[in-house]
């Protein structure tokens, strides 16, 4: 929220009115509350979880194994015995680190070279963005599955193969904004000031397009989380006894017709950070304007 | 999107997830019937995860391929269900000079698959030096010899049970006709039960029955070997009635197959031993105090009763399953004792001074990987390296698990880049205790070097004396309970689960075998 609004102050065109109205829209939206409210929980549990478990996520206690929910274990206990609900707090970490991270290092990645690319065009301009429809005409889990199996697996290599695979959409949606913002009339006008060119990309027009870099990016965490889940699923990602969900969903697959709570609280906690940070996105693009609906819409 | 859109996909969504696993976890035993076609054929359709990687003598035959191997070919010697050797296509053998020489009488009237028939050549054939036996585990024989039609004689260097070494499925006797004739190999031509019929890469395996077999003829017409790699799957296309039999049933899933009506599960300890080798080439392992005190850490008696759902044996540190030859039954075996395990670390210098947990000697911390075959030969594997880690993380001992395939495992192994690792069997076939060779310094499995441990395995294979053969081999046993050159996790407990229509099976100690005399089915 604070990102948004700081954001807002930076647009040269939204007034406090505006500002006050799509702050008000947001509210309105009782998905998008819904979302941002629990990724806020999310966020709490993840700085918190030593302190919020009731666990050692680690622990094994192998005479307490597949237990149902009940005082001591929360969520019941897996295969070894682990208290689940600590170890789904402790997953949060890894989840949404991972999610933030990559999208931190993709956006910064992707929206600089598009930046430089749309403003300079070019030759430049042809060979990155040829570059970037090549990347993007690969299914994107191949690209990074590729990447995590050479790299080996850990969570560096699930991090660093999601962001060689997930920068390039930044690329093309900024490029798209700097092509039209580079024509309008207050560029051209600051542009007589001459200044430099760094000037004007950093003062003018990064500030311009950053709502819909914004919007991306919530999705984009939701995208990486479901990714990197994907990639501990097949056993490229994290490795045990780290929790994180999509390795928790895949250890308890042989337990699934009888203890189906070992796979059910993974996978309903990646089910439903996922649709928040939807839900909290799409509140977003409403509230930011119709402009970067459009644009990431059109994506 | 629609606010209310997105509204009815949730609540769409949230359904589904909940139907989805109530029908799962559902014990519903009409679907399980499900089958619609009524027959009464005798096609036999078995589960296994791994395809055959090679059907022809050069290479070795690992994983599941040796389940179809038994029923295609058939060895000179053969195991009876309970690990007493009898007469297969040999039919008597004798050693005029203790073991140095071997003389084998062959069964006559026996043909090979594509007609032709069995006789000394083809045993010559079969071991000839280009076969992978001879390269690998019986290079002492120095020569084979057709004495007549019927008679073999091996001549060997040194004395050997050699008949023992017969028994094993993956050197058994093929045909000339095996090969086109300029030697290549076109297809597998044995003289077991069934005969070959069809193979699709990772898929499907299809015998059909040997009209002329010399023994008992097979019941069954046809057997499909069904190739599934995930054993979860591989259990519920059982239930769903898709597979007849599964040959390697989950440690977590024979209890609830136990309780359910019609099918049939048996149980039968092997002679297969999982283990932790150590690297004892290396820091923290080449110290012996480090290995007793992992094997102090590590308690298998939970890991069998708890994680294993009681299918299978503690070994405690027992290198031996019960009802392999010298077994010794007094063997002084490790139990979990932790104040021990730490008094061993810190007197081999390990202690720890940053208070993180994890123990540190000259500055560098006790860190190690431990590496688990990812087609593993058992489901079990990542669930026993997981509480190995979590024990040893009770004493101080960081381990890092690695589930890797098999190409990267013996890579990192070749250059010694690893701490444990987890495995099961290695050089044993029945209950001829080979397996002490897999620590001895000429094996390519091998990370220990100890040359009184080599003069014993060396001095015990020497021998068919059975008081010497005894004494050596539990002279060895003490060693290893001792040196620990790996610590032995859980004797292996076969699992065999048929459907309803089978009728017939009996399950054998031999690992791996797969025995379809006397099946057939009655399909309902």
């Amino acid at each position: 929220m604070t990102c948004m609004t700081e954001n807002i102050k930076m647009t040269e065109k939204s007034s406090m009115n505006e500002k006050r109205l799509s702050l008000w829209e947001f509210g309105k939206n009782r998905l998008a509350l819904f979302g941002i409210l629990f990724i806020a929980i999310l966020c709490f549990l993840a700085l918190f979880a030593p302190y919020i478990s009731p666990n050692d996520p680690f622990a094994q206690k192998l005479d307490k194994r597949l237990l149902g929910p009940c005082h001591e274990y929360p969520l019941g206990t897996d295969e070894f015995g682990r208290c689940i609900f600590s170890r789904v707090i402790y997953g949060t970490r890894i989840s949404l680190g991972i999610g933030i991270l990559v999208v931190a290092a993709t956006s910064i990645a992707g929206t600089s070279l598009g930046l430089l690319s749309g403003y300079k065009g070019g030759l430049f301009d042809e060979i990155l963005m040829r570059g970037v429809d090549v990347m993007l005409a690969f299914p994107n889990i191949i690209l990074a599955l590729m990447i995590a199996g050479l790299l080996g697996p850990g969570f560096l290599s699930v991090v660093l193969s999601l962001s060689l695979t997930q920068w390039p959409v930044y690329a093309r949606l900024v490029r798209g904004q700097v092509l039209s913002l580079k024509k309008r009339d207050f560029v051209e006008a600051a542009r007589a000031l001459r200044p430099s060119n760094f000037y004007i990309m950093r003062k003018h027009i990064l500030p311009n397009c950053m709502e819909p870099v914004i919007v991306l990016g919530t999705l984009e965490i939701a995208h990486v989380i479901i990714f990197a889940s994907a990639l501990s699923f097949l056993g490229l990602g994290i490795q045990p006894p780290t929790p994180e969900w999509g390795s928790m969903l895949k250890s308890g697959i042989p337990y699934l017709r009888t203890y189906p709570h070992l796979c059910f609280v993974p996978g309903l906690m990646i089910m439903l950070t996922v649709f928040a940070l939807n839900f909290a996105a799409d509140g977003l693009r409403a509230s930011l304007g119709q402009y970067a609906k459009q644009e990431v819409l059109d994506r | 999107m629609d606010r209310n859109f997105k509204l009815i996909l949730l609540t769409c969504m949230l359904l589904a997830v909940i139907g989805a696993s109530a029908c799962i976890s559902g014990e519903n035993d009409e679907t399980a019937k499900g089958d619609s076609f009524v027959e009464n054929s005798q096609d036999l359709v078995v589960g296994i995860s791994s395809d055959v990687n090679n059907w022809y003598l050069d290479k070795f035959a690992d994983g599941d391929a040796r389940f179809v191997w038994s029923q295609v070919y058939e060895t000179l010697v053969r195991l009876d269900s309970n690990l007493n050797i009898i007469p297969g296509l040999a039919e008597s053998w004798e050693t005029p000079d203790n073991g140095t020489t071997w003389i084998f009488h062959l069964r006559k009237n026996v043909t090979f698959h594509d007609g032709t028939s069995f006789n000394a050549d083809s045993v010559v054939f079969s071991y000839s030096d280009k076969s992978y036996v001879r390269q690998a585990v019986l290079k002492p024989i120095k020569s084979i010899e057709a004495l007549d039609n019927y008679t073999v004689k091996f001549v060997l260097q040194k004395p050997m049970p050699l008949p023992f070494y017969l028994t094993h499925v993956a050197w058994p006797i093929m045909g000339p006709g095996c090969l086109d004739k300029a030697g290549n190999f076109i297809k597998p031509v044995g003289t077991g039960p069934f005969k070959f019929e069809s193979q699709k890469k990772d898929q499907e395996i299809v015998l059909i029955r040997n009209d002329a077999y010399w023994g008992n003829k097979s019941l069954l017409n046809k057997v499909s070997f069904k190739i599934i790699p995930d054993p979860s799957t591989q259990v519920m296309a059982f239930e769903n009635g898709e597979l007849d039999m599964i040959i390697k049933v989950p440690e977590y899933d024979v209890k609830r197959l136990e309780a359910k009506k019609g099918i049939q599960v048996q149980k039968k300890l092997s002679t297969f031993t999982d283990f932790l080798q150590f690297n004892c080439d290396k820091t923290p392992f080449n110290d012996t105090k480090v290995r007793q005190s992992v094997a102090y850490a590590i308690d298998t008696k939970a890991l069998v009763n708890d994680v294993l759902n009681g299918v299978g044996k503690p070994a405690e540190g027992r290198p031996y399953s019960p009802n392999m030859m010298y077994s010794d039954p007094n063997l002084k075996t490790y139990s979990q004792d932790l104040d021990k395990s730490k008094a061993l670390l810190k007197e081999a210098g390990w202690e720890d001074s940053n208070r993180d947990g994890i123990l540190e000697k000259d500055g560098s911390p006790l860190n190690c990987t431990l590496l688990v075959s990812k087609g593993a030969w058992a489901a079990r594997h990542t669930l026993m390296a997981q509480v190995a880690q979590e024990d040893l993380r009770k004493i101080g001992m960081n381990v890092e698990i690695q589930v890797l395939d098999e190409g990267a495992i013996s890579k990192l192994e070749g250059v010694g880049n690893f701490g444990m690792i987890l495995r099961t069997g290695y050089f044993v076939w029945g209950p001829y205790p080979k397996h002490f060779f897999i620590h001895h310094s000429k094996s390519p499995y091998s990370h220990y070097h100890n040359e009184t441990y080599d003069q014993l395995v060396d001095a015990a294979d020497s021998t068919i004396d059975p008081q010497k053969q005894k004494e050596l081999y539990y002279a060895l046993q003490d060693f290893v309970i001792k040196e620990v050159p790996a610590f032995y996790l859980v004797h292996e407990e076969k699992v065999v689960a048929t459907g309803p229509s089978v009728k017939g099976f009996v399950i054998t100690a031999e690992d791996p075998w797969l025995d379809l005399s006397g099946v057939y089915l009655e399909r309902k």
